[in-house]
């Protein structure tokens, strides 16, 4: 098994309002970036391959073929997103830190048809733990806290589930430098156990620094393609972008 | 931080208490003793069986930030094909109540989730709709259980029923990722999407889950009084709107619904409407005070803030 070759999750053609043609494959260890302005349907690359949205033509599938069509298949198949509207999509902010990190997981949580709330705790507790999160208690309610731990609850969330590919759209916005840095590292982290990360940024040094691949979007078509490479500046993604 | 939240929802938590234990207090001192004799709490426990099976099912449509008016018309046309199939043989009663309820539920779940009818209009179509069904097969007349039936209406079917009821209402809306999903769906159905939940499957499979409770109440309403007319459950939906509304649970859903408001807001109401007969109250002022109680529940918990238009 060659950690490089092996494709994850490909797309293939994809058609819809915001996209055209767009083809693309994600490799095992990989952070793909996908770069552009903010109509250029990047974002809806993330919708997409996550099974939120439907395109008109064209499927996205998983290495062994399955075709995701809904979030569920994609969860099944080990996949994770955090969207770029954190307080609307990716969080509950009326509800508890606590249900928050274990609602990707209550399947495997449940044994015997009941989930016992002291393993809820003390997952939800140990996964917060590990990111960090800045909090009085798990019961504490999200809209309590700063962007940043905000952001850490919710990869805690796709930690605890277990994801193999993340699909990150816009991880770090709004959060400032010390908990942009330790979520840097643990992408890298993440890569070098052989997870595989689709990054979607709007911030330049961000897709350059992070990705091992660049796929540049213009009005919902691919304008570009690039290897990690010392050459690469912000500039000439810029010329692709506009 | 706000340390005001904190204390919002340690307020919203005791008032429901609070409110219980006074309506008892009230009635006590104003009756001179009898809401605590054995035969009154023989009467606040049958007054309290319907409200409190109907609002276990109701959390969970209520979790979700959903409402449902046709509680009360559900009731009454699984009464009605409870008596008809009493007829054939009794025992035939209860599936006869309660297949009705869950086909019922689905129903309303069908319009909301695949009509795309938000809960307050979809409920309010399927009940005249379930209005229609059960004039016309009533033909303005009502249909009676045989006599034996009457028979099967003891005390201890009924707390058993009660308790059982109760306690696995309990168990699935806390411990159970289906009531968990529940709550999560009220808090932002979005989120919970994109957290693999499958929204439109765990609304419908809630209203037939209250569709089925509301059955068995139709049936267990037979064996009660005997027929089945035009206004069974007719204050069932009243009943229970200000049960969860008097118990706490917020109109919105979300994770702040607890189960704890199902039991003290039933007996809440229980103690009222019980209260009120004690006192030799007449039918209309006993509505004028329960609409009362309900606007004045409804202004003191309505979370302005939060405040997301009824879905």
């Amino acid at each position: 098994m060659i950690a490089r070759q092996q494709k994850v999750f490909c797309r293939l053609d994809i058609e819809m309002s915001s996209l055209h043609s767009v083809t693309f494959t994600l490799h095992k260890g990989e952070i793909l970036g996908f770069g552009g302005l903010a109509d250029s349907g990047m974002h809806d690359i993330g919708k997409v391959a996550f099974g939120i949205t439907e395109a008109y033509k064209g499927k996205v599938c998983t290495a062994d073929g399955t075709e995701i069509r809904n979030p569920r298949i994609a969860m099944n198949k080990k996949v994770a997103y955090i969207g770029k509207n954190r307080d609307q999509e990716s969080l509950f902010i009326n509800g508890p830190i606590r249900d928050n990190i274990a609602c990707a997981s209550y399947d495997k949580l449940t044994k015997h048809m009941l989930i016992s709330s002291r393993e809820e705790r003390s997952f939800c507790e140990k996964w917060a733990k590990v990111l960090d999160v800045k909090m009085q208690d798990v019961n504490q309610y999200v809209m309590e806290l700063s962007g940043g731990n905000k952001q850490k609850v919710a990869i805690a969330k796709w930690l605890g589930f277990g994801a193999d590919i993340f699909i990150l759209d816009c991880p770090t916005r709004g959060i400032d430098i010390g908990v942009k840095a330790s979520i840097y590292e643990l992408m890298i982290k993440l890569k070098n156990e052989g997870k595989s990360i689709l990054l979607i940024s709007e911030e330049l040094p961000e897709i350059i620094g992070m990705s091992d691949r660049v796929i540049v979007l213009r009005n919902g078509m691919i304008s570009g393609e690039f290897c990690r490479s010392e050459v690469l500046t912000e500039s000439k993604l810029i010329d692709y972008m506009v | 931080m706000e340390p005001n939240r904190q204390n919002t929802i340690k307020l919203q938590t005791i008032f429901p208490f609070l409110g219980l234990i006074a309506v008892i207090m009230f009635f006590q001192v104003v009756t001179h003793g009898s809401v605590f004799t054995i035969r009154n709490i023989k009467a606040v426990l049958n007054e309290s069986f319907f409200i409190l099976i109907a609002t276990v099912g109701f959390s969970f449509v209520m979790a979700e930030g959903n409402l449902d008016l046709s509680m009360g018309t559900v009731m009454a046309v699984s009464c009605v094909c409870a008596a008809l199939g009493a007829r054939i043989t009794p025992l035939l009663a209860i599936p006869c109540a309660v297949i009705p309820g869950l086909l019922l539920g689905w129903f309303n779940g069908f319009v909301h989730v695949n009509l795309k009818l938000g809960s307050l209009i979809a409920t309010m179509s399927t009940q005249s709709i379930f209005t229609g069904i059960l004039i016309l097969t009533l033909n303005g007349g009502t249909i009676s259980a045989p006599m034996e039936m009457l028979r099967w209406n003891s005390m201890t079917l009924k707390i058993v029923t009660m308790l059982l009821i109760t306690l696995i209402g309990f168990y699935v809306y806390q411990n159970t990722a289906f009531g968990k999903r529940c709550r999560a769906v009220g808090a932002c159905a979005e989120a919970a999407k994109q957290t693999g939940i499958n929204v439109g499957r765990i609304k419908k499979s809630s209203f037939v889950i209250l569709g089925g409770l509301c059955g068995l109440l139709g049936f267990f309403s037979l064996i009660r009084t005997g027929t089945a007319s035009s206004s069974t459950g007719s204050d069932l939906m009243m009943n229970v709107w200000c049960a969860a509304l008097l118990g706490g649970l917020p109109l919105t859903g979300g994770f702040a619904s607890k189960y704890r408001s199902v039991i003290v807001g039933s007996f809440t109401m229980a103690f009222l409407a019980n209260g009120m007969t004690l006192m030799g109250l007449a039918t209309y002022d006993k509505q004028l005070i329960k609409g009362v109680v309900f606007l004045i529940t409804i202004a003191l918990s309505f979370d302005r803030e939060n405040m997301v238009v009824i879905k």
